[in-house]
């Protein structure tokens, strides 16, 4: 019994040790940026190392089995007979129901209801909808809606409250550590305390994520989040409600383009504008109750990417027409698109 | 002694494609019988002022009277119908007795095994291109070597096909080729009904191929409505598909669960079953009890789909987490369906080849079945994110975390085998130890997603990915794999190449691991699941990903070049290659038709190995002796 149990012991502390050090070391989660985001990264490092010793005890077994005991060839003899009656399966299942136990009360049931606290009087009110393939961001007490970007303020609690209009959808923030899904017919919500500053195009953990299949565009189906100041955010609040996007009213002669919207595509892939006009663009959604809007983007690249749109309509169903007018920007070949329907309604914008 | 040249030999020696008559008989049948339906369907739809032709409603009504065309015409009318309006049935021996009876049916369960098996592995191989294919698109983060639609597709084909593997290929393989045998049976209890089980899968295997024509569906094979009430028709064939392989899954547990209780040979007690055919019964409970609530969850849909009847939708008074509820409710037992008999496969091989008694024999029989007992209530772990009331969340978690503990006898009961056995290297072997490496890492991971903290930032995440193919791939996978090898020789009568299989191994164990593992990386860095695209950050990592996937998918190579040669060529094997104890080794390579020359008494234990004086597991009496004073054939004894 010593000629196995001796190496193995061995091989088990020392592989221990080292797994134990990695498990502090190492980096699971490099973007933590909510208070219970740092809560549940904390569960998951205590979690690994409950589990670091139970696999390394197997791995020795494994190995010293292997390594000491076996052969290409048809052993010469059996091994022991050890029936397995005695006192090793009692010590066995007393172990391992108490580290079940032990796991399910801390980090489980303890941290559970701590996680799904919800904020009764959050600092920020955010109203989230899922469609297919956007989600339609609101903030009810700021009177901010149609946001294409998800804008919150560092340490100040926010509860977002979230719906489905279509399928099944899930709101997942992956540098918040929290998701929750979507649900036609429910409302479900997530609170929590941005604890840092930081943007999408910096760090591409700080998106909300569809994170439930939802048919064609699921994979597309994000919005660039930024954690900012109370002073930005309060900045921001303003320049949203303070009227349509699109800035001061352009000078130059006027460029009038109407693009429909029938069958969930665009009737024109291309457009074409002179160089310094005013772009006066009409939006007809002919699709009755689905919603479209029109958006132009530097590039392609720059859709995906999360980059704020230069000009656009809102997100509204039809039928309905909209209007926004806009400096054409410079000379140059651009990317528009409807957001609800990323990839099947696209074309190019062209200002030469 | 029985050998396999009394089983080629028959036949009338026919032109080869008269193998294929009762099948295309059975088509033909089938589609007469789907043409009644649908035409039924269209009266009645015009004598209610609608177009005749619907494509789902005919589908399904056409295909609820199709499939029974099929059945009947493929053997269920001459072999089993025939005798209820009083006519005379064919009996076991009156089908062709050569290669053409793997092509129609046949009622022995050796055939029903390797038709299971052969078509399960194609299966396997099919989704595993599938796999490829994801790969090559996951390569660059905004690809488009597949549209997104497409891609949905292929993926959710790939996840379908296999779960089916995953439910199947063990347990049809396996299970029905070897527990008669282990037991001391000459086959099933009902050798009919497991003929039947087996014909009803290609209709399935045909209707998911034929969804594509109609549009595919794009919601995975879990299937969540809203979504899979209002996408592409291709969803109602996917469910049709359902129900009827869930059919054939209640069917082969009723089978079993009679052949293992009433099947068993004389002193063939409990306490001397062999594990594997422990795992196979406490499987077959599952299998016959739960599957009922895939089938009904799939009808749902259809019934939303095709006759407006409201289950999930909000805005009408349904409830979209209903469904999660029942699909659940029958998809996590389905894990362990998927999972143990594989397990049973990895203890056996873990004895044969460590020369030494299965370790806690009763302890490792205890975990099955306290594993089996707790899967039915830990299903709402898989909806920890999904909306449903809160206190369900804390009854859940510990559920949950108590499987943890059956689990651990399982491992008890493999590590105390091999602890200071005397180990065999063979490509079994291997197979058997990567098992419990590969289920170690899944387990360890479950406790991660169990934890309801943890799981809200991994659900839905490529951390969840990693950790079913873990469980799966790495459990039941090389688990059959290790099945595979181990009873070649007694299926085929030949012997494996052992070079080619060694080169198997370590090139799947090597591509598994390397390409799983870097995912629960890319999981905790943020990529969700199911998803055609993804942000520019992950992209080395999933580059190599695919190209440790792509060494995965050669790793067949040598399999598959290694079956084919070795059934053509290999040398013939002994009847007990392994110099193993339990019956199916007692008896020739392959077994005769009646699987012994005479049933086998039994009078001691099967893993008795260096157990001094153990008494030889059975005795094959040999017609015209007393059995007990006859000193011949002692099967099994102590080397």
């Amino acid at each position: 019994m010593t000629r196995q149990l001796f190496p193995a012991l061995v091989l088990w502390i020392v592989l221990t040790i080292v797994g134990e050090i990695l498990a502090a070391q190492a980096n699971f989660y490099p973007t933590v940026m909510s208070d219970k985001g740092a809560d549940i990264a904390t569960a998951f490092r205590i979690l690994m190392y409950v589990a670091v010793p139970v696999f390394t005890m197997v791995i020795a077994v494994l190995v010293s089995s292997t390594l000491l005991n076996s052969s290409m060839s048809f052993p010469e003899e059996d091994g022991p007979p050890q029936m397995g009656r005695g006192a090793v399966p009692l010590v066995w299942v007393g172990v391992t129901s108490c580290l079940a136990v032990a796991v399910m009360i801390y980090p489980g049931l303890i941290e559970l209801p701590k996680v799904f606290k919800k904020a009764d009087k959050p600092d920020v009110r955010v109203h989230v909808e899922g469609i297919q393939w956007t989600w339609l961001v609101s903030y009810p007490d700021a009177k901010v809606d149609n946001a294409r970007e998800v804008v919150l303020p560092v340490d100040r609690t926010v509860r977002f409250d979230i719906t489905s209009r279509d399928v099944l959808h899930s709101f997942w923030i992956p540098a918040f550590l929290l998701k929750i899904d979507a649900v036609p017919g429910l409302t479900t919500t997530i609170s929590l305390k941005p604890t840092k500053t930081g943007t999408y195009q910096a760090d591409p953990l700080l998106r909300l994520q569809c994170s439930q299949l939802c048919g064609l565009s699921h994979s597309r189906m994000r919005l660039p989040v930024r954690v900012v100041t109370q002073a930005e955010y309060d900045a921001w609040v303003q320049s949203q409600s303070g009227g349509a996007a699109g800035g001061p009213t352009p000078t130059g002669p006027s460029a009038a383009i109407t693009i429909t919207a029938k069958n969930i595509t665009f009737d024109q892939s291309t457009l074409t504008v002179a160089a310094g006009s005013a772009v006066q663009l009409t939006l007809d959604n002919q699709d009755s109750g689905i919603p479209h809007n029109w958006s132009l983007y530097k590039s392609k690249d720059a859709a995906a990417g999360g980059d704020s749109p230069l000009a656009g309509t809102k997100i509204e169903a039809g039928p309905v027409k909209q209007t926004t007018t806009f400096a054409a920007p410079a000379t140059g070949t651009y990317y528009f698109r409807c957001d609800v329907h990323p990839t099947t309604m696209t074309g190019t914008f062209v200002v030469q | 002694m029985a050998d396999s040249a009394e089983l080629t030999g028959h036949g009338d020696g026919g032109k080869p494609l008269t193998a294929l008559v009762p099948l295309v008989r059975a088509v033909a049948c089938g589609f007469l019988f789907f043409a009644v339906g649908a035409g039924l369907t269209a009266l009645l739809r015009k004598a209610n002022g609608h177009s005749a032709w619907s494509l789902e409603m005919s589908l399904a009504v056409g295909y609820a009277f199709g499939l029974p065309g099929w059945l009947f015409g493929v053997g269920v009318w001459e072999y089993w119908g025939r005798e209820w309006l009083g006519g005379r049935v064919k009996g076991h021996d009156e089908g062709p007795h050569d290669w053409r009876r793997f092509f129609g049916w046949s009622m022995d369960h050796k055939v029903i095994g390797v038709q299971y098996l052969t078509t399960f592995l194609i299966l396997f191989l099919l989704a595993g291109l599938f796999a490829m294919l994801i790969r090559v698109q996951l390569l660059r983060p905004v690809n488009s070597t597949f549209s997104d639609g497409t891609y949905n597709r292929i993926m959710s084909m790939h996840g379908i096909i296999m779960i089916a593997v995953a439910v199947a290929s063990v347990i049809g393989g396996f299970g029905n080729y070897f527990v008669p045998i282990m037991i001391g049976s000459k086959d099933v209890a009902f050798p009919r009904l497991n003929a039947l089980s087996f014909w009803l899968v290609p209709p399935v295997a045909v209707l998911l191929l034929a969804a594509q024509a109609a549009g595919g569906w794009d919601s995975g094979w879990t299937a969540y409505p809203p979504l899979s009430v209002r996408n592409a028709s291709g969803q109602a064939f996917f469910s049709l598909a359902i129900i009827t392989f869930g059919l054939s899954s209640i069917l082969s547990g009723l089978n079993f669960i009679v052949t293992i209780v009433h099947m068993r040979a004389p002193g063939m007690t409990w306490g001397r079953l062999p594990i594997f055919v422990w795992a196979m019964f406490a499987t077959s409970l599952l299998s016959l009890t739960f599957t009922q609530f895939f089938a009904a969850a799939m009808l749902m849909i259809l019934l939303e789909r095709v006759a407006g009847l409201t289950f999930f939708d909000a805005s009408r008074g349904g409830a979209p987490l209903l469904y999660q509820h029942i699909f659940w409710f029958y998809s996590h037992p389905a894990v362990y369906i998927f999972v143990l008999p594989g397990l049973g496969i990895t203890l056996e091989v873990l004895t044969h080849f460590s020369r030494k008694p299965l370790f806690a024999y009763w302890w490792a029989v205890g975990g099955l079945l306290g594993i089996i007992a707790m899967s039915g209530v830990v299903w709402a772990h898989h909806m920890f994110a999904s909306g449903m009331q809160e206190w369900l969340l804390a009854p859940f978690l510990v559920s949950t975390e108590i499987v943890s503990i059956p689990t651990g006898l399982v491992f008890l009961s493999a590590l105390g085998t091999i602890w200071m056995g005397r180990i065999w290297l063979r490509t079994p072997m291997l197979f058997a130890l990567g098992v419990v490496f590969n289920f170690l890492i899944g387990g360890i991971t479950g406790i991660f997603l169990a934890d309801v903290p943890t799981d809200l930032n991994l659900h839905d995440s490529y951390f969840v990915v990693a950790h079913f193919h873990y469980t799966i791939i790495g459990g039941e996978i090389f688990a059959l794999f290790a099945g595979i090898y181990y009873w070649f020789p007694k299926m085929s009568g030949r012997m494996y190449n052992e070079k080619l299989g060694q080169i198997h191994f370590w090139l799947m164990f090597i591509g598994f691991n390397a390409t799983f593992i870097p995912m629960f990386w890319a999981g905790l860095h943020g990529m969700n699941r199911r998803i055609a695209t993804y942000t520019p950050d992950l992209q080395g990592l999933n580059v190599f990903i695919s190209i440790m996937a792509f060494g995965l998918g050669a790793s067949f190579i040598p399999f598959v070049v290694n079956m084919v040669y070795s059934l053509a060529r290999g040398p013939k094997a002994a009847a007990d290659p392994w110099r193993a104890r339990t019956l199916e080794w007692q008896t020739s390579s392959p077994p005769p038709v009646e699987n012994f020359p005479a049933i086998p008494v039994v009078g001691g234990n099967p893993y008795d190995y260096g157990v001094p004086g153990a008494p030889a597991y059975a005795i094959i009496p040999i017609a015209g002796g007393s059995g007990e004073d006859e000193p011949a054939r002692a099967a099994g004894g102590a080397a």
